[in-house]
């Protein structure tokens, strides 16, 4: 690993880690939704309604 | 590691750098939220201080690199690196010493900002402001911080002139953090790479973590460029 990281190439090892750290990160995360009426959180009442819903749904985001 | 952070903040405060920048930072600040028309956050009417964050980012990619731009650049001017290479100290610790006390002075930067909040929910009609979105901005605000300061302080390990440091600094500062997705909106990636190519620059993780969402996702990025750019700059000493 010592060598490796002396060697000419080091940044682009590094820079290739980087990448498969932050790819890791994006599969496996998690998040915490600090504002006070959780804006940013789907609630439990619409996580009801789509576990119960099998049509095509339409989503407009805005 | 402390002994050079604690000798890099004197030289700070000894001099002018350190209070004139945070002094011109909270300045800036206060004159274009509370003082200059048109950016007013009292004629704006809400109760927000989103034009505080989208502004401080602009004021940090010139005050970061002045604060920065000697730190290593002048060691190797003046030859004092000379001495600093040969005393029992390893490479990370220079880095990391010199890299905390430009945050410190970054800290100190930011703190009187929390008046702003303690006026704005003084002031607001409806009982307050958002507290966990703005407990998320400054998160945001000071990661951002903390990843111009990496650069900075790289740029600064590239020569040993001050200027170039700055200009070049404050040049990889506004790519990182404007130019990706400046890029993304090109007309060539409209539909297939844009939101991968967005999410390289730091604004859209920025974005992300100001809303007051804290995701590991944009935590593990901006810790990951801080280290890449740490790392390059310990790789550079090595070099001298």
């Amino acid at each position: 690993m010592r060598s490796s990281l002396n060697k000419k190439w080091w940044w682009l090892i590094i820079i290739v880690a980087m990448v498969l750290i932050n790819y890791f990160a994006s599969v496996f995360h998690q998040r915490i939704d600090l504002t006070n009426e959780k804006r940013f959180t789907i609630s439990t009442p619409v996580k009801k309604i789509l576990k119960n819903f099998d049509k095509k749904l339409k989503i407009i985001i805005f | 590691m402390i002994s050079i952070a604690r000798k890099e903040l004197q030289h700070f405060f000894s001099s002018l750098t350190g209070y004139i920048s945070i002094v011109l930072f909270l300045v800036v600040n206060a004159l274009y939220l509370f003082i200059l028309k048109d950016s007013n956050i009292f004629d704006f009417g809400y109760a927000t201080l989103i034009s505080f964050f989208g502004l401080a980012p602009w004021v940090f990619i010139f005050l970061i690199p002045a604060l920065s731009m000697r730190s290593f650049a002048d060691e190797f001017k003046s030859g004092t690196f000379e001495t600093l290479k040969t005393g029992p100290l390893t490479k990370w610790q220079i880095v990391l010493g010199k890299y905390f006390a430009i945050i410190t002075v970054i800290i100190i930067a930011i703190l009187p900002t929390f008046l702003y909040v303690i006026t704005i929910h003084a002031l607001s009609s409806t009982g307050g402001i958002d507290g966990g979105a703005i407990t998320g901005s400054y998160i945001g605000l000071f990661l951002l911080a903390s990843v111009f300061a990496a650069i900075s302080v790289w740029c600064s390990s590239l020569t040993s002139n001050a200027v170039i440091a700055f200009l070049s600094s404050a040049f990889f500062c506004v790519i990182l953090y404007f130019g990706f997705g400046a890029i993304s909106k090109l007309p060539v990636f409209t539909g297939n790479a844009d939101y991968y190519i967005e999410m390289l620059g730091i604004d859209f993780h920025y974005q992300s973590i100001s809303r007051g969402v804290i995701d590991t996702r944009d935590i593990i990025y901006f810790i990951s460029v801080i280290f890449l750019f740490l790392f390059a700059t310990q790789k550079n000493l090595n070099k001298k």
